[in-house]
């Protein structure tokens, strides 16, 4: 076991997991509904009948009454796939704890969670296009899988997440949750990303992650930035003044964020790696986007 | 300009190395390592599209402009001095007693100082002006300034003390002060005196000086201690008598209490009345063995017209009478009881009786006075004598013996006669002595003298040429008087020595005991005033009235001062005027000094600089 998943992280994840059972206690196991309408047990809608539809799912009591040939309907019932898509690009390679483990942490938790509830995970890295995915996993037993996965994800240099996700949505035939967990800097723009994997059919949940001197930079005078991602300079001179732009342009940027996730109904949820994990996660599960 | 701090070329040295050191900080900045962000992507939109380069040269140039100003403020370039015409201002300032005087309002001195001040805040830049403080001393409270601050600072330390300010040479100071200060050929000079006696101040010829004498403030009424004096009874006992003189200034009648004091005892209070310009004696006979701290003092003073007295320092008076000291005599007498009880009864005299046969020349030596009776002993004694028929041998010649010598005469002024008349003595037998060189006939004869006076360093030796057995002189009123005169100056300093009191603002002699440096001295309000002895000297003006104490040689010394001056007391003023204000719109005037003004240029560049960068014009 490496360092960021140590014992101590793994007790945490078997609290996170007690937890998100008494939250959504009621819930069955692997019964999440899926938006398939296939032979499940919760009816849905009625069609016309056609030829080769099943027989056993005519409504004779219909046919009786009005002399016309339905088929029934029903959810298919089937196991939630989940899939995380990890930023690795190097902007998360900031701050300490950096923005790239903490994420992992988030990934491997929720992770851990989905596979006791007996859902299928996998876990998509991404970086200037999709990396090496860890294929479908199902099952408790797997989580170990997860956690060498995780340990052996390197930053990569830059994001493109228009082509990564885009790549995500070509490959992938089963239609699932996709968490992102990423610090949404690209300088590409992330809403096209976004909106093509929504357009895929996939339920979509959106964490975004920062070191909090994004949030309110601490430093003073003038400051030749160096782009992490980019490796271009900027020389800034932080005044008050300058603080005070910075601070409008950064929660303008963090609302069209916001807007663009809920116009795709996307949960959306924002953290600073200040805040423990765990506190984090437990975020996601009161907002109740995980567990169904 | 001429540079009047660092020369040009240092200036020149500076700048340079300065601005050389600020380019290449400047330069190393550019330089320097970047800051990895995650993203830049806010930044960018903060910022702009804005290229900051210009924003940094500014920078740079504000800052080269500011070291420039600095360093232009440390050559303190000032104009030539015949570029404009200066005024040179010296402000006189009587500041004795009288000065403290006030009606119902500010008291002179003030009004001065606010006349003074009306007249500075006139003064150009360029002017110059000095005050100069003249009581019983000149004080030149400022050099010749322009600085207004350091004039009115010098103005609010003025405070009267002292008598007969020394005006005149107040007025020599300043014109000496004139000529060492640097005057330029076009500058103009200005001398004002400001006190309440102008009529008393002599306007000396001065070529290019504008003199002017103001009068300060208003006739105000007075009633004032002019004179209080201590001195022993002219009968030559220990006792003191205590003179006083009132006097009233006042145009209106005036009553008060006047009250002689020591701090155990009330002496006397008595009611005095007194008419515009009366004057009041009064002599008054302190108990014996009063001695300490004597105070005088007037209360209660009302004047018929309700004005108030306008000087209180002159109400009270003080002396500080020393303490009296009983005179040692050793009689050396066989049993002559006029002798013996002349002596005995004088509560003045400690008396020490021997026979002759008993008389050791030691004896002498812890005495004041040896009065020796039909006896002559072999050694003269260390102290003052008195012989009575003095043998051969002694210390007198005796020329001969005569039977009912004819008296040609006696010294009637002489102190050792004082209150005595000789002129009936009847002599039955006496020795003629013969007077040395220095000798003091007191009684004389045809061929000598009956009574002599010898001076010898210190002491002194009386010879009476008879036997007190033979004469009548023991019967007469004249004899104890006689014989306490002779104790009384064989024993003590003369009269005229006995210090009681000096005047404020006089100089005082204090007594230090030899390899002191300083004595501490407490003033009437308990301030403890170190005074440095120079030369063995302790020398020290009192400035306000009442008792001054030291310690010196482990012993308590006490000095008194008061005003007592029909001069200071006098209230009246003359002409009353005010300093003339002047006139800036000549056109003679100017900027001299640049330096405030760069260092204040530096200042609001600093600032600007500061403010440009927290709101993000400037790097």
């Amino acid at each position: 076991m490496g360092k960021l998943f140590d014992d101590e992280f793994l007790k945490k994840l078997e609290y996170l997991y007690l937890l998100s059972k008494k939250l959504f206690h009621g819930k069955t196991q692997a019964q999440s509904r899926s938006k398939k309408i296939g032979w499940g047990m919760e009816f849905a809608d009625y069609r016309d009948y056609a030829p080769g539809d099943d027989p056993r799912y005519l409504d004779w009591n219909l046919y009786a009454r009005v002399e016309q040939l339905v088929t029934k309907l029903f959810h298919e019932e089937e196991n939630l796939n989940v899939y995380f898509l990890l930023d690795t690009s190097k902007s998360m390679d900031f701050g300490h704890p950096s923005k790239f483990d903490y994420g992992k942490k988030v990934v491997a938790a929720l992770a851990y969670v989905a596979l006791n509830n007996l859902d299928s995970i996998a876990i998509n890295p991404f970086g200037p296009e999709l990396l090496p995915e860890l294929p479908m996993l199902r099952g408790k037993g797997q989580i170990m899988k997860v956690f060498d996965f995780l340990e052996k994800l390197e930053p990569t240099p830059t994001t493109d997440m228009l082509k990564a996700l885009a790549t995500f949505t070509a490959k992938t035939r089963t239609k699932g949750l996709v968490v992102i967990v990423s610090d949404f800097w690209d300088e590409a723009g992330y809403e096209r990303a976004l909106k093509g994997v929504y357009s895929g059919g996939f339920d979509l949940s959106a964490v975004c992650l920062h070191h909090e001197y994004e949030a309110k930079p601490k430093w003073r005078g003038t400051v030749l930035m160096a782009d992490s991602e980019t490796g271009k300079r900027h020389q800034v001179t932080i005044s008050n003044r300058a603080l005070r732009r910075y601070e409008t342009e950064y929660n303008a940027y963090l609302d069209r964020l916001r807007n663009t996730c809920h116009g795709l109904h996307c949960h959306y949820l924002y953290a600073h790696t200040s805040i423990p994990f765990e506190d984090m996660i437990l975020n996601v599960f009161r907002q109740g986007q995980f567990v169904k | 300009m001429i540079a009047n701090g660092i020369s040009w070329s240092t200036f020149g040295i500076l700048y340079g190395a300065l601005a050389a050191a600020v380019i290449l900080i400047y330069l190393l900045r550019m330089a320097r390592r970047g800051r990895a962000v995650s993203s830049t992507l806010i930044w960018q939109k903060v910022m702009g599209s804005r290229r900051s380069l210009w924003k940094e040269l500014i920078s740079l140039l504000l800052q080269l402009l500011l070291i420039l100003l600095l360093c232009l403020a440390l050559v303190d370039p000032r104009p030539p001095a015949d570029s404009f015409q200066r005024r040179w201002v010296v402000l006189i300032f009587d500041a004795s007693e009288s000065m403290a005087a006030h009606g119902d309002g500010p008291s002179r001195l003030r009004l001065a100082e606010r006349d003074a001040w009306r007249m500075i805040s006139t003064l150009r830049e360029s002017d110059r002006a000095m005050i100069v403080s003249a009581a019983a001393e000149i004080d030149a409270l400022t050099p010749f300034t322009g600085n207004q601050e350091e004039l009115k600072q010098a103005l609010t330390k003025l405070k009267p003390s002292g008598t007969r300010p020394k005006i005149a040479e107040a007025i020599d100071y300043a014109l000496s002060s004139f000529a060492y200060a640097g005057v330029g050929a076009n500058d103009t000079r200005h001398l004002y005196v400001l006190t309440d006696k102008p009529e008393t101040v002599v306007a000396p010829e001065a070529e290019n000086v504008q003199l002017g004498v103001i009068g300060v403030g208003q006739t105000l009424p007075n009633l004032a201690l002019t004179s209080f004096d201590v001195r022993k009874t002219l009968n030559l006992t220990e006792a003191h008598d205590a003179l006083l003189r009132v006097t009233n200034f006042a145009d209106a009648p005036v009553s008060a209490e006047l009250a002689i004091f020591t701090p155990e005892n009330t002496i006397t209070i008595n009611r005095v009345d007194l008419g515009p310009g009366e004057t009041h004696n009064q002599v008054v006979g302190l108990p014996f063995n009063t001695f300490g701290k004597v105070t005088a003092l007037l209360r209660k003073v009302q004047f018929a017209d309700g004005a108030h007295d306008a000087l209180a320092s002159d109400n009270a008076a003080f002396a500080f009478v020393p303490p009296t000291r009983k005179s040692k005599v050793v009689l050396v007498t066989n049993k002559n009881l006029f002798l013996y009880n002349a002596l005995a009864l004088n509560p003045e005299i400690d008396m020490v009786s021997v026979r002759p046969e008993e008389y050791r020349h030691g004896l002498s030596s812890a005495a004041d006075v040896v009065i020796f009776d039909r006896f002559t002993p072999p050694q003269e004694p260390v102290c003052s004598a008195m012989y009575f028929n003095p043998a051969p041998g002694g210390p007198f010649a005796v020329m001969s013996t005569k039977k009912k010598p004819a008296m040609t005469g006696w010294a009637e002024g002489h102190p050792l006669l004082r209150h005595v008349v000789m002129d009936t003595l009847q002599i039955d037998e006496a020795r003629i002595l013969k007077p040395a060189k220095d000798d003091v006939v007191l009684m004389g004869h045809f061929d000598g003298a009956l009574m002599l006076l010898r001076p010898r360093g210190e002491t002194f030796l009386l010879g009476v040429g008879f036997d007190l057995a033979k004469t009548d002189l023991p019967l007469q009123s004249a004899f104890p008087i006689f014989i306490h005169n002779v104790v009384h100056i064989f024993s003590r300093k003369p009269e005229g020595e006995i210090d009681t009191g000096h005047r404020i603002g006089d100089r005082v002699d204090l007594t230090v005991t030899e390899g002191r440096e300083r004595v501490v001295l407490v003033d009437p309000l308990e301030n403890k005033i170190p005074v440095a002895v120079r030369g063995g000297r302790a020398l020290y003006r009192p400035e306000m009235p009442g008792f001054y104490t030291y310690a010196d040689a482990g012993a308590l010394r006490v000095f008194a001062a008061s005003l007592l001056d029909d001069k200071e007391s006098d209230l009246t003023v003359t002409q009353a005027g005010a300093l003339p204000a002047f006139d800036n719109e000549d056109g003679r005037g100017g900027i001299e000094r640049i330096a405030p003004w760069l260092i204040l240029a530096a200042l609001l560049l600093a600032a600007l600089d500061m403010v440009l960068f927290l709101n993000g014009k400037l790097s």
